[in-house]
């Protein structure tokens, strides 16, 4: 590409200069830009949407129910969730124009993972030259993590894009000490705080990255460096000030008590989850440590690139680093799609090493768009059967029929799709709120239940003729169900389908799923009832 | 600000504010569920690929479903000759009613039993492959 004007320092790495057609130089460089930018963007919509219709799973559920409620109620339902509302609020906006169908509410998260193409190439630019834009808006093009959270209805390529913002902010603002995009760390981390938790694991990692920054720059970098750093993280709590009460009683009330303590295995899912293959990563991060061996030669180690590097690191994998000690001594928070935030800064680092790379950087760009663009490579895996259970259950279902949902935070799901009218418990006892979950002290709460009475009381108030429709977590898997609140689950299920099978008043009308091809998340098998007198 | 323009600004509120664009769900017990707006259940058949195998191999066969546990089947031409497949939950259901001694007349190809009853050999090994499609393993 004849856009690789710039050209490496280091005698080791070899340039490459590709030769366009005549007709293709005769164009104004932006609009040569503009249009890999564009091809880029149109490779990974038609990527990322081949499966876009694909069914929802029980975060999505919860998602789409907290957003079917107006939007002045979403804040208050959020405090019971437990998760901030920035992105509950846009899609209750976005379904508002579009529908709450599968496809239209995951276009909304393909939306947020295409800019960051055009983002990563505007902010990489700045501080990397051309090139390195160029091979960063390609890594953000094909990117496994950006692929699979496209198809889901939730905030983590929302989250992945404020993570990016936040990371030039850093990078132009702290580093490059272009103050005004101080300014721009501190919104995007203040936005960054309204959509998920994983927020402070990125803020924390942001001002240990500063302590080290300003141990090791010189004095034009250190003036002013800590007073911008008050002014960005004080900025970013006062703006955050509304919802701090809330988030304080989600710490004090809210857990994830369905999570475990991660161990060590952090780098297998780094490289699955976020690259997309072990493979792929080795060819990656080798790339990269090519691109960027000059740096560990003593004329390089102090240089503004050396210092962008080390904070890109500093940021990513400090998050990452933060987030599994808090998981280990404060509360487990350690799942894949957690990891948004740090992503970019990992992104953008292999990104410029690549680039920096000569042939080595241009292979490895084409073994990573040929590894990647393929729609069946990171074809989100059947995410869950209750599309399919709706579909047979939701057709032999009349008005006031009861549903009891082993799973209590599966209702939502179960509620998208089942057809309206119906009656809601789930496994806590009678649900009058189905659409989302209150996770408020869920975990004694659900300890405390007397299952025998509860059950009983719920079977009496059927009438005759009345139907019930029992969902239960299929718990084959022994590690999903090892957490103290889901190790409750498997076995409440079992309580419960113990007292409704052996009820005389009750006989089994129908089973399902009648096809069951296995589920990447959580599937779940259903019998329904019907009370004969 | 002119009156035209405070009633479209609130109205576009309105318009946010209330997800008036999310269809309702329809009731429990309305006629043809599946087809109404605003459901997003669709059942997952295990017999559509297997089907347009059969269809474009211009086998003649019908669909149905078990009387017991009402289970997706495929009849190809007519009993007794015609071979039967019935669709299990799981691979795992189908593998273990052999094991366990019973559905002895049939083959296991993924979560189907295929019945061959009389069918000729060149048919059968069209249905066998019909059968086996996206089968792994």
């Amino acid at each position: 590409m004849s856009i690789t004007t710039e050209t490496t320092d280091s005698a080791v790495i070899r340039e490459y200069r590709i030769r366009l057609p005549r007709w293709l130089r005769t164009l104004p460089g932006w609009l040569r830009t503009g249009g890999i930018l564009l091809l880029l963007c149109a490779i990974s919509i038609w990527v990322r949407s081949r499966y876009v219709g694909g069914q929802f799973w029980m975060d999505e559920g919860i998602t789409v129910g907290i957003s079917s409620h107006s939007l002045s109620a979403i804040p208050g339902i959020m405090r019971v969730d437990g998760s901030p509302p920035l992105f509950y609020m846009l899609l209750h906006i976005w379904m508002s124009w579009v529908g709450n169908s599968e496809a239209a509410t995951h276009w909304l998260s393909i939306i947020f993972a295409t800019l960051t193409i055009p983002v990563s190439y505007w902010g990489t630019l700045s501080f990397a030259g051309k090139r390195a834009a160029l091979s960063a808006a390609t890594v953000f093009a094909f990117n496994a993590f950006l692929d699979y959270y496209s198809l889901e209805t939730r905030m983590y390529t929302l989250m992945t894009l404020l993570g990016l913002l936040a990371t030039i902010g850093f990078i132009r603002g702290f580093v490059l000490r272009e103050r005004r995009y101080v300014a721009l760390f501190a919104v995007s981390q203040a936005l960054m705080f309204y959509t998920h938790n994983w927020s402070l694991f990125f803020a924390a990692a942001a001002a240990i990255s500063l302590a080290i920054l300003y141990r090791y720059s010189g004095a034009e970098i250190r003036k002013d460096l800590i007073r911008d750093a008050i002014f960005a993280f004080v900025g970013a709590v006062i703006l955050f000030a509304p919802w701090i009460p809330n988030f304080i009683y989600q710490v004090a009330h809210t857990a994830a008590p369905w999570d475990t303590r991660p161990r060590f295995g952090a780098p297998i899912q780094i490289a699955t989850g976020v690259i997309g293959a072990a493979s792929l990563t080795v060819v990656m991060v080798v790339g990269a440590v090519v691109g960027y061996s000059k740096l560990f030669t003593r004329p390089h180690r102090m240089t503004q690139e050396a210092r962008i590097a080390l904070m890109l690191l500093c940021l990513g994998i400090g998050t990452l680093v933060v987030a599994w000690v808090s998981s280990q001594v404060v509360t487990p928070a350690w799942v894949v799609r957690y990891f948004a935030p740090a992503i970019p800064a990992m992104l953008i680092l292999l990104a410029i090493g690549i680039s920096r790379a000569g042939v080595v950087g241009a292979v490895v760009v084409i073994f990573l768009v040929l590894f990647m663009a393929r729609p069946s490579a990171f074809e989100p895996a059947y995410k869950s059967d209750m599309q399919d259970l709706g579909a047979e259950m939701g057709q032999l279902m009349h008005n006031g029929d009861l549903v009891i949902v082993g799973q209590p935070e599966s209702t939502p799901l179960a509620y998208y799709y089942l057809p309206g009218g119906l009656r809601w418990a789930n496994t806590m006892g009678p649900d009058p709120h189905p659409t989302y979950f209150n996770w408020v002290n869920a975990l004694p709460r659900y300890k405390a239940e007397n299952v025998t009475t509860t059950v009983d009381g719920m079977l009496n108030a059927l009438k005759p003729g009345q139907q019930l429709l029992f969902i239960r977590p299929m718990t084959e898997g022994a590690l999903n169900w090892k957490a103290p609140w889901t190790f409750e689950i498997r076995k409440r299920s079992a309580q419960y389908g113990a007292i409704i099978a052996r009820d005389k008043q009750l006989v089994q009308v129908a089973t399902a799923p009648h096809y069951y091809r296995g589920a990447c998340c959580i599937a779940d098998s259903a019998v329904l009832y019907k009370k004969v007198h | 600000m002119s009156a035209v323009k405070v009633a479209v600004a609130c109205g576009l509120v309105a318009l946010l504010i209330s997800a008036c664009g999310i269809p309702p769900k329809p009731e429990a017990g309305t006629p043809h569920l599946r087809k109404q707006p605003g459901t997003h259940a669709r059942t997952d058949d295990p017999r559509v690929k297997h089907v347009a195998c059969l269809r474009s191999a211009k086998i003649h066969f019908h669909q149905y479903y078990t009387a017991e546990h009402h289970l997706p089947a495929i009849q190809v031409g007519s009993l007794p000759n015609g071979p039967t497949i019935i669709f299990y939950p799981t691979p795992g259901i189908a593998q273990g009613l052999q094991i366990m001694g019973e559905e002895q007349a049939a083959e296991v190809i993924g979560g189907a039993l295929l019945y061959p009853n009389k069918a000729t050999g060149n048919e059968l090994s069209t249905i066998e492959n019909c059968t086996a499609t996206g089968v792994t393993g």
